[in-house]
């Protein structure tokens, strides 16, 4: 069990290779987040470097939703899932608020760097209400 | 070429090309993500869109600017000095940033592979 499961147990449903885990949108869903990310690289073959690396990537989209997607009076999820396939560790956090451009943004762009070059495969998308940041790491 | 899988031998070198151009393709998702829906003659901060993993580096450009850079897949804006010899071919230079394309097939694969708004 992990630090995020204690802390929060509501909404952590197994996926194929994966898991899905949901959150509100507050500081706790980036510890939780980042535990439950870290333990499932490891869990599928991951070098401690690329362990990390997932940590740390999940860690800022996760902060970047808590920070950037909802207004300061509005309740917002965010929501982790992850799967692994033909070598490759997939795992996509989504919020559902205003996405970015439409707000203050200070720090946005940094934290959306420290992912892109974390890393191998980064694709951020916005439709309609929310934002999912996917991110694709080569099992190594 | 982000669907395929990393199976397969590829040597160093190949790595760290196909590495950085995918740290370059990266970089233009966070731009386009966090481009300001604002005038084209209004500026925005956009990051630095080179192959280095450590690079942080921002360019603050006119909106107009940046969409000239982004008038093809296969271009993308850099801090000056940051282009990889191996992966970039210097296009533009300006005084705040250059504009690069891809040396090799693979990597302008992949540009245009994650170019939503090529046809």
């Amino acid at each position: 069990m992990t630090l995020g499961d204690r802390q929060a147990p509501a909404a952590a449903n197994p996926t194929l290779g994966g898991f899905e885990l949901s959150r509100p949108a507050e500081r706790e869903a980036v510890t939780a987040f980042r535990h439950r990310a870290a333990a499932f690289a490891a869990e599928n073959g991951a070098s401690p470097e690329l362990v990390n690396d997932v940590a740390l990537a999940v860690s800022e989209a996760a902060t970047n939703a808590v920070k950037y997607a909802y207004g300061p009076d509005e309740v917002g999820s965010v929501d982790l899932s992850t799967t692994v396939e033909e070598g490759w560790l997939t795992l996509r956090v989504t919020d559902r608020g205003a996405g970015f451009g439409t707000g203050s943004s200070d720090g946005l762009g940094l934290g959306l760097m420290i992912i892109a070059r974390l890393c191998d495969h980064l694709k951020i998308i916005q439709e309609g209400s929310g934002t999912q940041v996917l991110m694709r790491f080569v099992l190594r | 070429m982000t669907s395929e899988g990393p199976k397969g031998e590829r040597s160093s070198t190949e790595r760290f090309k196909r590495r950085a151009a995918a740290a370059e393709i990266n970089g233009r998702q966070v731009n386009e993500a966090i481009e300001p829906r604002g005038r084209p003659e209004e500026t925005a901060v956009f990051v630095c869109e080179c192959g280095h993993l450590g690079c942080s580096e921002t360019v603050e450009l006119a909106i107009a600017e940046y969409e000239a850079v982004r008038t093809d897949f296969d271009r993308f804006l850099i801090v000056p000095g940051h282009e990889i010899e191996e992966v970039d071919q210097v296009v533009e230079r300006r005084d705040s940033y250059f504009v690069v394309i891809k040396r090799e097939p693979e990597a302008r694969q992949m540009a245009r592979a994650s170019d939503e708004r090529s046809p």
